[in-house]
């Protein structure tokens, strides 16, 4: 695992993702309070009024300033760690449970092997998106209620909306894995399925879990931009009432912390308008996903070198051995020519 | 006898799937975060519904507006072939692109491939709702300079083709670009590249003949991925474009569980003869059979 570390893209993936989490945590707990608010208007020498939000980006406001007055930049650092935190619990469920299932697949079920690619061809075909918009279809937006039992629900979705596939994945992957020879020596032996488990399912798929971890957060956070396009937002909404008394009521959505998704979602009217306020959120997600992309190469790279050294070694060791005069017979071995 | 076995496979394969997906949706009408023994009863009538909907599916109607119905199939269809133009003009746009570009940039000397292939992995990690984001910005920001509309970005295209089809290939087209290029990496270090290079053939047609073929298969193999990606940027290219296409349908439509299971069985068709199509392909340029269908 520390290895990884050692490769450029994994390291420079990793900083820029612990930089978002960190930078979030500090915001919310520290710089909140010192960082000051942007002006609510904006007087240019004379004394008159120029300007109102929403502002455009400038040096000091980054991403700009949106329609309530706050700067963009340091929401999307507040939202941060919602949405990191949420793709990062969503590709954890999807692998504890397609690992599980996975095993169970590759041991117990291959004779259903032709059922199971069926059925799995379903959730494969159907974008992730529209299967999760069937399940939250038939509640509205107001119904839906807010809070943490709504967040565990969507969370449990956005995992099983994939978790078939990955199931197959893994368990072909495994499959395939145990027609090596000494995986069928060692169940000759008497090893039971447990023990073949343990001692070589697992250390031989623990890298490829740690780079499927990886690929599902990429994969979530893609679902999570989707999510915010139509209008689903993390956690539920809350509406409020953002007319001025004069005017008829104007009821407004918003989401309940700064999360990434829902900011895209909700301000996605402002697009026309002022751009700015959606751009920011879509800056942040390209940098998250790019980081995550940039740890999975990182790591895809370190899982081939491992398997190049481990050949490397054994030439090596074939190649200490000296030959002796007259050759003998463990002087050579025989090469399968691929 | 053994024609007969391969539609029978087939068969099976389209109502095992046909019916997960009405599982999936009659789940989706059920579920709730704690599982009760209400929550049986109701996918069990779900199911059913969905099920006997499939025979009686000339009599649905669907509601357009608050006082008009018409019937299903006919609604359905002019969405659905619009779609489907749009879709595998995009899969032969992106197939052209990607492989043109990857024969283009392996002829490319080498420190201008690795620029080429840092460009390529970054752009991959733009999602596409953000993508037809920026389009829909740039479009805007064109008119407000020169006046020029080259699109209406909000009000949608009605059939319009052109440009869809461009811009639902781009991305998908450059991920399949990277898959070839690296088909073609692999594939250049085989010895049989080196023995025909050795024996004076030039390095376009050793390309062309021979490592083309063989990179085919890694294309091929991956066409379902990518059909899937493409059906995904479609999804929000209609939404976002207010196009008049399929999916734009199905998401009026959502509210009725029936009119969603008949829409992905038929949006599923086209996807599984990709599928079949592709492993046809591989098999004769192979020679090798790898499984049924």
């Amino acid at each position: 695992m520390m290895r990884a570390f050692r490769n450029v893209y994994f390291t420079a993936g990793f900083i820029i993702a612990a930089g978002l989490l960190l930078a979030s945590f500090l915001y919310s707990y520290w710089l909140k309070d010192i960082i000051p608010q942007p002006p609510e208007r904006i007087y240019n020498e004379a004394g008159r009024l120029v300007d109102v939000p929403p502002y455009p980006p400038s040096w000091a406001h980054l991403f700009g300033v949106d329609r309530q007055g706050e700067d963009v930049f340091w929401k999307v650092i507040d939202g941060a760690k919602y949405t990191i935190f949420t793709a990062l619990a969503v590709s954890l469920l999807r692998l504890a449970f397609g690992t599980v299932g996975g095993i169970i697949y590759a041991f117990y079920l291959q004779k259903f092997r032709f059922i199971a690619e069926s059925i799995v061809r379903a959730f494969r075909f159907v974008p992730a998106i529209f299967l999760t918009m069937l399940f939250f279809a038939f509640i509205p937006l107001e119904e839906q209620g807010a809070g943490m039992e709504v967040l565990i629900k969507q969370i449990l979705v956005f995992a099983a909306v994939a978790l078939p596939p990955l199931m197959l994945v893994i368990g072909n992957d495994i499959a395939v894995f145990l027609q090596n020879e000494f995986v069928v020596s060692s169940r000759l032996m008497g090893a039971n399925n447990f023990w073949l488990i343990r001692k070589h399912v697992l250390p031989y798929m623990r890298p490829r879990l740690f780079l499927l971890f990886i690929q599902q957060t990429v994969q979530s956070l893609l679902l999570l931009v989707h999510l915010g396009a139509f209008q689903i937002l993390l956690g539920g909404v809350k509406i409020i009432d953002n007319s001025d008394g004069l005017g008829p009521p104007e009821k407004v959505a918003i989401s309940l912390s700064n999360e990434w998704s829902g900011l895209i979602g909700l301000s996605y009217r402002e697009m026309m308008l002022d751009q700015w306020i959606v751009v920011g959120p879509c800056v942040a997600f390209i940098v998250a996903i790019f980081a995550f992309k940039l740890m999975g190469k990182g790591l895809e790279q370190v899982i081939d070198e491992k398997g190049k050294r481990k050949q490397r070694k054994k030439q090596r060791s074939s190649a200490g051995k000296t030959a002796s005069f007259p050759p003998q017979q463990s002087d050579f071995e025989f090469v399968l020519y691929k | 006898m053994k024609k007969w076995k391969l539609a029978l496979t087939v068969l099976a394969d389209l109502l095992l799937t046909i019916l997960t997906i009405m599982a999936i949706i009659a789940f989706a009408q059920s579920y709730s975060l704690f599982p009760s023994p209400q929550m049986v009863t109701v996918f069990w009538q779900q199911f059913q519904q969905l099920f006997w909907s499939f025979f009686y599916i000339r009599d649905i109607t669907v509601s357009l507006s608050q006082w008009h119905n018409a019937p299903l199939l006919s609604t359905m269809m002019e969405p659905y072939a619009y779609s489907l133009i749009i879709l595998w003009g995009a899969l032969a746009v992106s197939f052209l692109i990607a492989v043109t570009g990857a024969y283009i940039c392996f002829l490319l000397p080498r420190p201008l491939q690795k620029i080429v292939k840092g460009i390529a992995f970054f752009l991959e990690s733009i999602p596409d709702v953000i993508f037809i984001f920026s389009t829909q910005l740039f479009v805007i920001w064109v008119f407000k300079k020169t006046d020029l509309l080259i699109v209406d970005p909000v009000a949608g295209f009605d059939n319009v083709y052109v440009l869809p089809i461009v811009m639902i290939s781009i991305l998908p087209s450059i991920m399949l670009f990277q898959m070839t290029f690296l088909a073609f990496t692999e594939e250049k270090d085989k010895p049989y590249v080196e023995y025909a290079l050795a024996k004076g053939l030039s390095k376009t047609a050793v390309l062309w003949r021979h490592m083309f073929r063989n990179a085919l298969i890694t294309v091929f193999s991956n066409m379902q991925y990518l059909f899937w990606f493409m059906l995904s940027n479609l999804l929000v290219t209609e939404y976002l474009f207010n196009m008049h296409g399929f999916f734009r349908f199905l998401y009026e439509q959502r509210h009725t569980p029936e009119v969603v299971a008949i829409g992905l069985a038929m949006l599923f068709l086209p996807f599984y003869i990709i599928d079949v199509a592709g492993k046809r392909v591989i098999a004769y340029l192979t020679g090798i059979e790898r499984g049924v269908a």
